[in-house]
């Protein structure tokens, strides 16, 4: 009997962002999903679960609006969720989002075998929360994985790096952070999204932990990037080439 | 707490900016011993951090690094801005710039504690000599291990997963002109996509790699289009590109009004002159 | 006043528009073009429990309201006009007659299946002498012993050529007028039921279409739905339930146009700009959202009055006849903007000018929806 976990992040569909005046984004019409990434770990949590038996809850961190997230996960698969949300937990600091995590999985989630991570959200891809939590909780983390096998109570997975496969082999309970190519997640039919809400959920809020200390990294502004890319202009010559080059390198395209 | 540590030369640049800044030195770590999983180096580096209390250590981004930074940021409970696109340090603190929303926005985030772990995308890689250097040796025991390695594979791949994508328009001339682009998609490890008459009218290229509306949607880091007028139809394809580079003989062409860099000009002229361009990158 | 989906039918409606981005947007111009039934899709919706979002889950069904049905018909039609007009009349009317005026044994036997999507449902009245006109139709159901008989042609059969359950109508007692027709369940296979003339239609091609006909066609009496002389009311009933699912498919139609024209008409340049900027481009963006709006309101309202289990007759022929008659002035609005290229096949403006025509003439044409409008109010 397996526990696995699964963290998701309700955010804001990217493809919703516009520009308003200015620099501002314009959030007036967006509209919220599942981050893309955890869509696989969960997906994953849920295929493992089918094959070997167990449980999978799925856990997010987030504000009012993530109930709704919350369906959404229910309806992928899970049996039953965590729902960790406060008005305060809008727009968190990975650190402290890892905080909550491992603090939920600590004290009320335990004992697990596998909690799996998107290898990064959709929003902020800070590609921290996995790692974090791994290293709050004290136990390994797998990130980039694409695919995952079981063998004498192991894990074997496949890492994907810049430039080489890794296979690794981890004890359990173990944190994986999974790459989408890990799996094709679910559509949810009618039955799974309107059953959704009769599974089992934990509700958190802020007074179930400890005073997280703000974190050192603040948001001092968000700004939209041009859709038109402003097209900048070189000389069909060596120097307007190299130049091009150099712009390419600074992108982190060639190096 | 003093100096700058960067984990290679490929995040030299912004490392010296801040250590010129904080008017500390640039300390350049060096990694020992055979290459285990990551998680080996992590209880050293720990305790040579703790030790030497640098004021912040920066790595490029890169999935193994970003663990170490992440279990290192962990451990200090300290700041960790990941997947930083610019970085600038003032009298207080720092300043970084990173893609949120997929790209669609730029996030500006503050520090102002120290240490400060950082990860960079495309960092400026500066050779360094004479720069202090600390050793890093990995643990012997680590709970992962590496069972296997090995190094990806470049060609072949569908176009949709392709992280460079030439792409070309009925501005060739001459099918046997394709060579041409073989060679700059070899030196990209890139791979070649096309318009609709290139595939579908001239069949030059397999509709497989025909972009666009009715064809597959692609979102490479860089997405080169080589003579294409940049239709709409077509363009609707590349939107997810990260770069979009054009090159078109006729300023007025769409394409350059959805893309980041252009060259007005005959693409037969550029491409020798970019593949020497690129003779001095990786 | 509430005018929100619930969060489940949103999940419900995003679920399904990743679902067409995943199995319809990319054989949509392909099935449009070659005619054919994409029987895949339809067994995926099966499996997903898009085939019977209103029935009760004792029948198979998803046992949710009309009106995530037809949020599931909008967004298919979005996708693929014809899919949407199949599935709408597949529960819409097969279903919910069978849910409204069968027998236990008939909603056990037949229900299940249905809402599984293993077997699709047909609606057959229309006759050749016989379209608006439904009290001229000809064909006859004569009792004979434990059977009725049924002999006529039917044409104009959506699904007609690949149902597994047809709702078939006749006269039993010609000389009793509005209470002479009768409703009966037909099963694919039934000998005397064939399949005559398939219809080459202008859109919705991917929906098919025939006559059928029924020569000495024996069913037993188990297999009437509803009672003898009910038939007319049970078609009207289906009909007004349809209606909101064709108000629906021209809602999909409409904001399928809608996606198209702004995404083109931003990107399209001429005289060094985007055509959005010229007003006379925006403004028929603008109209057209506007109707949109119009249509969209007007069908959930019917939707929901239907689950209140309010008379919605009315409702549904003004959203009917809004919605098609917006998806038929914009759809061409939309080809406009495209200029040369909307006309071209390959454009998907092209489809859906083809496409929003139909919904002005089945399930009651627009002039017969200004008769059950008017009929209603002048009455
Ligand atoms: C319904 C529909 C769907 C379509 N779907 C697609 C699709 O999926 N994908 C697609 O690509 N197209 C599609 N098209 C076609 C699209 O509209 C354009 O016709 C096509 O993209 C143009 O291809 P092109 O840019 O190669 O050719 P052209 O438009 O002919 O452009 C050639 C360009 O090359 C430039 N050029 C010429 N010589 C040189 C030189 N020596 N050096 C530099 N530049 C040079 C010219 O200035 C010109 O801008 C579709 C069209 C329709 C109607
Ligand atoms: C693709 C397709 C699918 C269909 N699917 C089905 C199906 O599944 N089941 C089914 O039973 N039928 C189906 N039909 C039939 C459809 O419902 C009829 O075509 C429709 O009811 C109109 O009938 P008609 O074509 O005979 O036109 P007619 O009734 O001959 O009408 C011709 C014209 O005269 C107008 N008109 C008629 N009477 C009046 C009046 N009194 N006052 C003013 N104007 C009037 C009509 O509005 C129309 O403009 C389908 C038709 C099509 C084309």
């Amino acid at each position: 009997m397996l526990h696995i976990i699964a963290c998701c992040k309700w955010v804001i569909d990217e493809v919703y962002i516009k520009r308003g005046r200015g620099e501002e984004i314009d959030f007036s019409s967006v509209d919220w999903k599942i981050s893309d990434y955890d869509r696989h770990a969960l997906e994953e949590a849920v295929r493992i679960k089918d094959s070997l038996g167990g449980k999978v809850t799925v856990l997010t961190v987030g504000a009012e609006n993530a109930v709704k997230g919350m369906k959404d996960m229910l309806s992928r698969g899970a049996d039953e969720g965590c729902l960790i949300k406060d008005e305060s937990f809008a727009r968190l600091d990975p650190a402290v989002t890892a905080d909550i995590i491992a603090h939920a999985v600590k004290s009320r989630l335990s004992p697990y075998d596998l909690i799996f991570f998107g290898d990064g959200s959709s929003d902020l891809y800070a590609r921290q929360v996995g790692p974090r939590v791994a290293a709050k909780l004290g136990i390994s983390c797998l990130t980039g994985v694409r695919k995952i096998a079981f063998k004498d109570g192991y894990v074997e997975a496949e890492r994907s790096l810049e430039r080489e496969i890794e296979i690794v082999q981890a004890p359990l309970p173990v944190a994986i952070t999974v790459l989408p190519e890990i799996n094709t997640p679910r559509i949810p039919g009618v039955k799974d999204t309107l059953l959704a809400s009769r599974k089992p959920v934990l509700n958190l809020s802020s007074c179930d932990f400890p005073d997280y200390t703000v974190p050192a990294v603040r948001t001092v502004a968000i700004k939209a990037v041009r859709l038109d890319r402003g097209c900048v202009f070189f000389e069909n010559n060596a120097g307007g080439i190299s130049s091009l080059v150099e712009e390419l390198k600074k992108k982190g395209i060639l190096s | 707490m003093s100096g700058i540590w960067i984990s290679s030369e490929e995040v030299a640049g912004v490392g010296m900016d801040i250590a010129r800044m904080r008017g500390e030195s640039l300390v350049r770590l060096v990694w020992r011993g055979e290459k285990a999983h990551i998680s080996a180096y992590l209880p050293s580096l720990i305790d040579l951090v703790e030790k030497e209390k640098p004021s912040a250590v920066i790595f490029p981004s890169q999935v193994d690094l970003n663990d170490l930074a992440a279990g290192l940021a962990s451990a200090l409970n300290c700041p960790f801005i990941s997947g930083c696109i610019k970085v600038a340090a003032d009298e207080t603190g720092l300043e970084a710039q990173r893609h949120i929303y997929g790209g669609a926005a730029v996030q500006v985030v503050r520090s102002d504690a120290w240490p400060v772990v950082l990860t960079l995308v495309g960092g400026e890689r500066v050779e360094l000599e004479g720069v202090e250097i600390k050793e890093v040796f990995p643990v012997s025991q680590t709970a992962v291990k590496v069972l296997e390695r090995k190094v990806k594979e470049s060609a072949n791949r569908p176009i949709t997963e392709a992280k460079v994508v030439i792409s070309i328009g009925r501005g060739f001339k001459r099918r046997e002109d394709i060579v041409l682009v073989k060679d700059l998609a070899a030196r990209l490890s890139g791979e070649i996509g096309c318009t609709r008459p290139i595939a579908s009218e001239l069949h030059w290229l397999p509709e497989s790699v025909c972009i666009g509306l009715s064809g597959v949607q692609v979102s490479p880091d860089l997405y080169l289009a080589l003579g294409i007028s940049g239709q709409v139809q077509h363009v609707v394809g590349i939107r997810g590109a990260r770069v979009i580079v054009a090159v078109n003989q006729d300023e007025k062409a769409p394409i350059f009004g959805v893309a980041d860099f252009g060259i007005v000009g005959d693409l037969y002229n550029f491409i020798p002159l970019f593949l020497e361009a690129l003779k001095g990158t990786r | 006043m509430d005018f929100k989906l619930t969060e489940e039918q949103e999940l419900i409606r995003k679920n399904m528009r990743e679902f067409c981005e995943k199995y319809v947007d990319p054989i949509a111009a392909e099935i449009d073009e070659q005619a054919r039934f994409p029987k895949e899709v339809f067994e995926k919706l099966g499996a997903g429990d898009w085939m019977g979002i209103p029935v009760p889950t004792k029948y198979g069904g998803a046992g949710s309201s009309y009106l995530t049905h037809i949020v599931a018909v909008e967004e298919l039609s979005r996708s693929c006009a014809a899919s949407g007009f199949t599935l709408s009349i597949h529960v819409g009317i097969v279903e919910m007659l069978l849910l409204l005026y069968g027998t236990e044994d008939q909603k056990q036997k037949y229900l299940p299946p249905l809402a599984r999507g293993e077997e699709l449902g047909a609606f057959v009245l229309t006759e050749p002498g016989a379209g608006t006109d439904v009290m001229a139709a000809q064909t006859e159901i004569t009792r004979d012993g434990d059977d009725y008989v049924i002999n006529g042609t039917k044409t104009f059969t959506s699904n007609g050529p690949n149902a597994g359950v047809y709702i078939v109508f006749g006269w039993t007692d010609k000389s009793a007028g509005r209470k002479g027709m009768s409703a009966f369940i037909v099963p694919k296979g039934t000998p005397g039921m064939r399949v005559g003339e398939h219809f080459q239609k202008m859109g919705i091609r991917a929906s098919q279409t025939s006559e059928m006909i029924f020569e000495n066609c024996r069913i037993p009496k188990d297999n009437l739905l509803g009672k003898e002389g009910d038939g007319l009311a049970i078609a009207m009933t289906g009909l007004d339930h349809g209606r909101i699912g064709i108000a629906a498919q021209s809602v999909g139609i409409l904001q399928a146009a809608l996606d198209e024209s702004i995404k083109y008409s931003k990107q399209r340049i001429q005289f060094g700009a985007p055509i959005s900027r010229n007003q006379a481009i925006a403004w028929m963006i603008a109209d057209m959202a506007t109707d949109l709006a119009a249509a969209r309101f007007l069908t959930y309202h019917a939707a929901w009055l239907k689950d209140e289990g309010k008379p919605f007759s009315r409702e549904a022929s003004m959203a009917k006849l809004f919605a098609a008659e917006a998806a038929m002035k914009h759809t061409i609005k939309a080809v406009q903007i495209q200029g040369g290229y909307g006309y071209c096949k390959g454009a998907k403006v092209e489809r859906l000018m083809r496409d929003a025509k139909i919904t002005e003439i089945y399930e009651g044409t627009s002039e017969a929806q200004r008769m059950v409008i008017s009929g209603s109010l002048l009455r």
